[in-house]
């Protein structure tokens, strides 16, 4: 019935970005100006002071002042950070409001700005290149993590990322506590466990559980395990081997753990390079 | 003074949290004190015809952004509240986090649902008692949330016990449910995004 929105719209993004400071050369004269959010000025001809964005976008539009525009907008440093983009393979560190900041400037005072062109094609780039991460590390949820950290993520790509992440984690849980539950039960009957069905998509979860497995079970899911590691389609011949031994070292892995209770890790948020 | 950020953070927070915040009087207050007050120092301003009016567009901008802050912040509150209305109605400890205003309204609006209902079709049921018992929007914290950690939170032990126990570190961003940070975000150790 009541469908409460969580998710903030670019203009409230907008508005959270003005309240950002910025440094402005006005073209006036005026004695310190005393606002709600605090004092701002005093204002002389050709000396630069510091006022929120939403002032100087509005000051700019009365052609009271020229906008000095953050030192990251600027081609050589934005050059640099695609660069450093392009080498990582996380998200690097960037201002928090990036993608807002940036763009405002480029409608409203883009005569401020040296070679805008360049600088609104390089801010394309670098957010491409920062999309396509992010879609790539969609592989960091999974059922054995509770959390997932997202450093490095600028506001609007939270926004971005929030309403599918936060729905399809909530499901991955339910299903993971219900399989705990569903395993705590057949532990306690001392029934062999036979949950193959759930192999596929929670053969993490199942590892450490299993005490007893049979060589079957183990093969079907080593192969599983490569295949998502690997990811190689058509090799299962040339894996047997590898299989193998990869068995018996999963069995003393599991053996170590037998006694430990487990315990869901944080993921990190981190794009697969394994490819 | 940190009263806008303030308000903006406490809008953040009761925009993205499933349940209500406690209602933040002082800060709701005082910002309408000040806002009264900016408004009749900008008549002053004007009846003295110093002031060039540039300047007094930028006051005026001020004054519109921190009224949208504040009713962006209230509006998000009283969806809340109408979505959980019958259940604060029956829950005196949710009550406890309106303000006198919100009380009243979620008991008048509380009022026309039951009466629209009984009018348009309850009347003619024969178990009706159990049909609002089920009916109970209740704030689910099993969701997830998106967060920001404020300040060093050292051995986190997460409310879910099959968790790993971690360290937070300040600045960190994570995506997690908001049943294990709830009461970070209410000691103002962290903030939601």
């Amino acid at each position: 019935m009541y469908n409460i929105q969580t998710q903030f719209d670019p203009r409230e993004l907008d508005f959270q970005a003005q309240n950002e400071l910025i440094s402005i050369i006005p073209n006036f004269e005026s004695k310190q100006l005393k606002f709600i959010q605090g004092t701002f000025g005093p204002f002389i001809p050709s000396v630069p002071c510091n006022v929120p964005l939403w002032m100087a976008l509005s000051l700019k539009k009365q052609q009271k002042c020229q906008i000095k525009p953050p030192l990251w907008l600027d081609v050589q440093k934005l050059t640099h950070k695609l660069k450093e983009e392009n080498e990582n393979e996380q998200i690097t560190t960037i201002h928090k409001h990036f993608m807002e900041i940036s763009l405002q400037l480029l409608t409203y005072a883009s005569d401020d700005l040296q070679n805008p062109e360049e600088i609104r094609s390089l801010i394309e780039d670098i957010w491409n290149i920062r999309l396509s991460k992010i879609r790539k590390s969609y592989s960091a949820i999974q059922t054995e993590a509770y959390a997932i950290e997202a450093n490095n993520f600028t506001k609007m790509e939270i926004e971005m990322i929030k309403p599918f992440f936060t729905t399809i984690m909530k499901v991955f849980d339910k299903f993971s506590t219900k399989l705990q539950v569903r395993l705590e039960e057949q532990e306690s009957n001392e029934i062999e466990p036979n949950y193959s069905e759930y192999e596929n998509e929670f053969e993490n979860e199942n590892q450490n559980q299993n005490e007893i497995e049979n060589e079957n079970q183990n093969q079907f899911e080593n192969e599983n395990q490569n295949q998502n590691e690997i990811e190689n389609e058509n090799n299962n011949n040339n894996n047997q081997i590898e299989n193998e031994i990869e068995n018996q070292n999963q069995n003393q892995i599991e053996n170590e753990n037998e006694n430990q209770p487990i315990k869901r890790k944080l993921r990190r948020f981190t794009s697969d390079t394994k490819k | 003074m940190n009263l806008i950020p303030d308000l903006e953070k406490a809008w953040i927070n009761e925009k993205n949290s499933p349940e209500i915040f406690p209602f933040n009087e002082t800060l709701v207050n005082e910002t309408q004190n000040q806002l009264n007050k900016q408004e009749s120092f900008i008549f002053q301003q004007q009846s003295q015809n110093q002031t060039p009016t540039f300047i007094l567009n930028l006051y005026e901008t001020e004054i519109e952004r921190i009224k949208f802050l504040l009713r962006s912040y209230l509006r998000i509150r009283l969806r809340k509240i109408e979505k959980f209305s019958s259940n604060i109605i029956n829950d005196s400890q949710i009550q406890s986090l309106l303000s006198e205003k919100e009380f009243q309204f979620v008991q008048k609006f509380h009022n026309l649902i039951i009466n629209h209902l009984d009018e348009s079709f309850l009347s003619k049921l024969k178990r009706k008692k159990n049909f609002f018992q089920n009916k109970i929007d209740q704030p689910d914290f099993e969701e997830f949330v998106a967060c920001q950690v404020l300040e060093d939170i050292e051995n986190v032990q997460f409310e879910d016990q099959d968790l790993e126990d971690d360290d937070l570190k300040e600045g960190k961003l994570f995506i997690i449910k908001y049943k294990n940070i709830r009461s970070f975000v209410l000691e103002d150790k962290m903030k939601l995004l």
